[in-house]
């Protein structure tokens, strides 16, 4: 019995462990700043436009430490990105000045 | 069947994996399990590769490692493919449904693609910067800065010259700056104001009196479904009055109410003179659509004694003529309609005073 409960917290504790950094995502709010910011434009969930798809995206990144920082800088300050197509434009600057969402959008990103 | 050394060998490792490995993969761990098994006895046996029968997923989904780089394609109309590399389902599903309408049918050589109604738009299409991009040449949608009259070409270039629309240019609507995208929606497999459950919706948004009187106890059944106000307008532009389908009032209202059309043997003048003298045609609380309630509208033009041969006396004009004289005593009180009960008109050779 004793070793039974042992082994129930040691399977508890290691759920937590394992458990996503961005499992708390609001999934909403990130999904409708990305489409006032007209992010879908040029990037979907799972298919390639102008822009790498956002599972790409979060494959890229994962497990990256500096991820959120590269994200967030690359939707606020707009830098000359290369598309798909091969051609070169400025990156869309996020609609947003809130920093919690902004981060919300990019924890989304890279839960996918 | 028999097991050889290196199947053996598989086993074993597989089992060793069992204990040891957690897994993070999203599918089930017994369903790894078997293709694990499946994978090494296959390797273990130097048999060629094979697809398992699990492998096969029921629906493609593309995983990012399969994805392929995106060509732009037509994904709804010829040459659309320019404004859908943004604009497709990840974007905006709702601009895709132009191809449940009639708008998006390839097959008909007339049908345009997305230039023909939003212009070539080169300064939308062509921007690379990190700001909003400038709009497309023509936008339809609410708040717009296109002139109505920029918006209308774009559908009147096709959509003018049929019968029902060649009286659009200075018509009531056309005047006041009515976009022809202010009622329609195009992007939409369902476009409200052409189905005539919901059309009324549309027309009341502007026309806010005619819902109020639509809600009175006698109304045409606009509000059930069975009459739409296109039925007696032509909103496009008509050589009636009130935008009417007919060239007058009557003739409009004689489409369903055929009866009361005639010729009669003996006639009330106001009515095929105009429906109107009597009726108000959106809503009354006076049962059928009156103006007034008898004996106050009979009076309004019989105001001579009830048994005299002028009847209408001085006062022949109506109301709208202006009353001369006060109505006559002998008419207070009175049902007009209990014994005049052919108001409209009679055929019958002693129905001279509309009696029968």
């Amino acid at each position: 019995m004793k070793k039974q409960i042992i082994a129930g917290i040691v399977i508890t504790l290691a759920a937590a462990v394992m458990t996503p950094a961005y499992a708390d995502v609001d999934e909403v709010a990130a999904k409708s700043l990305a489409k006032k910011s007209d992010c879908f434009k040029c990037h979907a969930v799972d298919k390639t436009k102008k822009g790498p798809s956002y599972k790409k995206i979060a494959i890229k990144y994962k497990g990256k430490a500096d991820a959120e920082s590269v994200l967030v800088k690359q939707i606020t300050t707009g830098p000359k990105v290369k598309l798909e197509d091969g051609s070169e434009e400025s990156h869309k600057i996020i609609d947003s000045q809130d920093q919690g969402a902004i981060k919300n959008l990019v924890g989304w990103i890279l839960s996918l | 069947m028999k097991l050889t050394s290196k199947s053996f060998i598989a086993l074993a490792a597989l089992a060793t994996m069992m204990v040891t490995t957690t897994s993070y993969a999203a599918e089930p761990a017994e369903r790894n399990m078997g293709k694990v098994i499946a994978k090494m006895y296959l390797a273990a046996n130097d048999l060629p590769p094979t697809i398992l029968p699990s492998e096969v997923s029921p629906a493609p989904v593309e995983t990012p490692a399969q994805e392929v780089k995106a060509v732009a394609k037509d994904l709804v109309l010829k040459g659309d493919a320019k404004c859908t590399a943004c604009h497709d389902e990840a974007d905006s599903p709702k601009v895709l449904a132009i191809s449940q309408t009639r708008h998006g049918v390839n097959a008909d050589g007339r049908t345009p693609t997305c230039t023909s109604c939003h212009g070539e738009s080169i300064a939308h299409l062509g921007y690379k910067g990190s700001a909003k991009p400038p709009k497309p040449d023509f936008v339809f949608g609410k708040n717009t800065a296109t002139p109505a009259a920029e918006r209308n070409q774009a559908c009147l270039s096709c959509h003018e010259k049929d019968s029902k629309r060649h009286l659009w240019t200075g018509s009531k609507h056309a005047s006041n700056d009515v976009a022809c995208s202010s009622c329609h929606q195009i992007h939409t497999a369902h476009d409200k104001v052409r189905d005539k459950r919901t059309q009324p919706e549309v027309c009341f948004t502007c026309h806010k009196e005619q819902r109020a009187q639509e809600h009175k106890i006698s109304h045409h059944p606009i509000g059930e479904g069975k009459v739409a106000c296109s039925d007696c307008h032509n909103v496009h532009g008509s050589a009636g009055p009130k935008l009417l389908k007919k060239n007058t009032l009557n003739e409009t209202c004689f489409t369903c109410h055929a009866e009361k059309r005639g010729p009669f043997l003996w006639e009330h003048q106001p009515v095929s003179e105009d429906c109107s003298n009597c009726h108000t045609p959106h809503g009354s609380n006076i049962t059928p659509l009156l103006k007034s309630r008898a004996p106050f509208m009979c009076s309004e033009c019989h105001n001579g004694p009830h048994n005299s041969k002028v009847p209408v006396a001085g006062d022949a004009a109506g109301i709208q003529g202006g009353l001369s004289v006060p109505p006559s005593e002998s008419y207070v009180g009175r049902g007009c309609l209990n014994c005049h009960s052919m108001v409209h008109g009679s055929n019958h050779p002693a129905g001279a005073l509309l009696h029968r």
